[in-house]
C-alpha cells in the first residue's frame, strides 16, 4: 500500500493537474483571422475588458471571458502585451491585468530551382530552405524528383513547410524534355 | 435547508439582555456573512427585535437608532415597528431626531416612534408598552462598492422617550449599543488566470 502512495505522487505531476496555459509570447500563424483568447471565468457578475494592440481587432466576445481576434493585418514579428484582459467584480473590484506578448510567425520556404532535365536523367535530391519538410508532386519520390518517372512536360513540386502549427508552402516548376530519338545510321 | 440552520444558529446566538428598561433582543442577518465579511455591492436584509421593554418611571419606548460602519453604502427602511399602545401616533423611519429632554441629544437613522405625527418624534413620548409587546423592524443594508476592506459594524441602540424624546423622566436613560455585526467588506484581490490562446 506504502508502495502504491508513493507511484501515485510520484505521477501527480504528470497528470491531470497541469492548467491549460499558452506559452509566452504566444506564436500566431501570419495573416490569422480566427484566434480565440480566454481566460478562466471567475463566475456571474464579472466583466472582462480586453486589449489587443492594433492593428489587430477583437472580433467577438468582448466583455466576456473569451474573445475571437482577428490578426489578419499585423506585420510579421514579435507584438509586446499584444493582449491583455482585466476582469471587474460586481463590486468594481478590478484584478490587475493579465498580458500575454504575441509574435506573428511568417516563414517563407524556398526550393533551389533544378532541372531541365532529360526524359531518362537519374534522380535528384530536392533541396529547401528552411529544411524539415516535405515534397509532393509529380515525379517525387522520397524526397528527390526522378525524371523518369515524372515523363516528359512541366512538372510543379509543391514544399510544405510546418513550424508551431503554421504550414507554409513554396512551389517550382520542373521541365523534363524528351531524349531525342535518333534514326538509325544511314549508308548511301 | 443550511440556510435555515444557519440563520436559526445566528438568530439564537442574538440574543442579548440589558439591564435598566430594555429588554432581550434579537435579530437576523439575511444572508448571513461569510468570513465576517460581505461581498462589495452585496444587499443585506437585518430584521431587529426588541422582545420586552420595562417602563421603568413611565418611560415609553422611544425608537431605534442605528450606528452604521462605513462600509455601508445605504440603509432603507422595510417594515417597521408596530404601533403597541394604539392610543395614536405611528413609527417612522427618520434620518435625524433630536430630542426635546435634555441632554438634548441627536439620534438616527433608524425607526421612531412619533406620537403626535408631526414628523418629529423628539417632541413627545415614545410607544406605551400597554400589553407586554415587542417591536420588529426590517431595514435593508448595501454594501458600498470598493475594493478596501471597510467597517461593516451595525450597531442598534434601543431607547426611551426619557433620552429621545420629551419626557422628562432619567430612570431609562441608560444606553446600551447592541452590536449586531462588525466585519469588513471583502476585498480579496481579484485574481485572473493566464490567457491560453486555443
Amino acid at each position: 500500500m506504502k508502495n502504491l502512495i508513493t507511484i501515485l505522487l510520484f505521477l501527480i505531476p504528470f497528470f491531470g493537474f497541469s492548467q491549460l496555459t499558452t506559452t509566452n509570447p504566444d506564436t500566431v500563424c501570419y495573416q490569422t483571422s480566427g484566434s480565440i483568447y480566454q481566460v478562466p471565468s471567475l463566475g456571474a457578475g464579472y466583466t472582462y475588458n480586453w486589449t489587443v494592440t492594433a492593428p489587430g481587432v477583437i472580433t467577438s466576445g468582448a466583455g466576456t471571458n473569451s474573445i475571437g481576434v482577428n490578426w489578419s493585418a499585423a506585420s510579421p514579428g514579435l507584438i509586446t502585451n499584444g493582449v491583455s484582459v482585466t476582469a471587474t467584480g460586481p463590486g468594481g473590484c478590478t484584478s490587475t491585468p493579465v498580458t500575454l506578448n504575441v509574435f506573428i510567425l511568417n516563414v517563407v520556404p524556398t526550393i533551389t530551382a533544378i532541372g531541365p532535365f532529360c526524359q531518362g536523367s537519374p534522380c535528384v535530391t530536392l533541396v529547401a530552405n528552411p529544411a524539415g519538410g516535405t515534397f509532393t508532386g509529380t515525379g517525387v519520390v522520397s524526397g528527390q524528383f526522378c525524371p523518369s518517372t515524372a515523363g516528359v512536360g512541366t512538372h510543379t513540386i509543391t514544399y510544405t513547410y510546418t513550424q508551431n502549427g503554421c504550414t507554409y508552402t513554396a512551389t517550382t516548376t520542373v521541365i523534363v524534355n524528351p531524349t531525342p530519338v535518333l534514326s538509325p545510321i544511314q549508308h548511301n | 435547508m443550511k440556510k435555515y440552520i444557519i440563520i436559526l444558529l445566528i438568530s439564537l446566538l442574538s440574543i442579548v439582555s440589558y439591564s435598566q428598561c430594555v429588554g432581550t433582543q434579537t435579530f437576523t442577518l439575511t444572508p448571513a456573512p461569510v468570513g465576517g465579511t460581505y461581498n462589495p455591492g452585496q444587499v443585506v436584509t437585518l430584521c431587529y427585535t426588541l422582545n420586552s421593554y420595562t417602563q421603568s418611571n413611565f418611560n415609553y419606548f422611544e425608537g431605534f437608532d442605528l450606528n452604521l460602519g462605513p462600509g455601508w453604502a445605504s440603509v432603507t427602511p422595510q417594515t417597521p415597528p408596530t404601533n403597541c399602545g394604539g392610543g395614536g401616533g405611528q413609527w417612522t423611519w427618520m434620518n435625524s431626531v433630536t430630542s426635546t429632554a435634555t441632554p438634548i441629544t441627536t439620534v438616527g437613522p433608524g425607526y421612531f416612534f412619533d406620537l403626535t405625527i408631526d414628523g418629529n418624534p423628539g417632541n413627545d413620548f415614545g410607544d406605551n408598552n400597554t400589553s407586554n409587546c415587542s417591536w420588529t423592524f426590517c431595514v435593508q443594508l448595501t454594501v458600498a462598492n470598493g475594493c478596501t476592506p471597510q467597517n461593516l459594524l451595525i450597531q442598534v441602540t434601543a431607547g426611551s422617550d426619557g433620552v429621545w424624546g420629551s419626557y422628562s423622566s432619567t430612570a431609562c436613560d441608560a444606553l446600551f449599543p447592541n452590536t449586531v455585526f462588525n466585519g469588513t467588506i471583502n476585498a480579496t484581490p481579484i485574481v485572473l488566470g493566464s490567457i491560453s490562446h486555443n
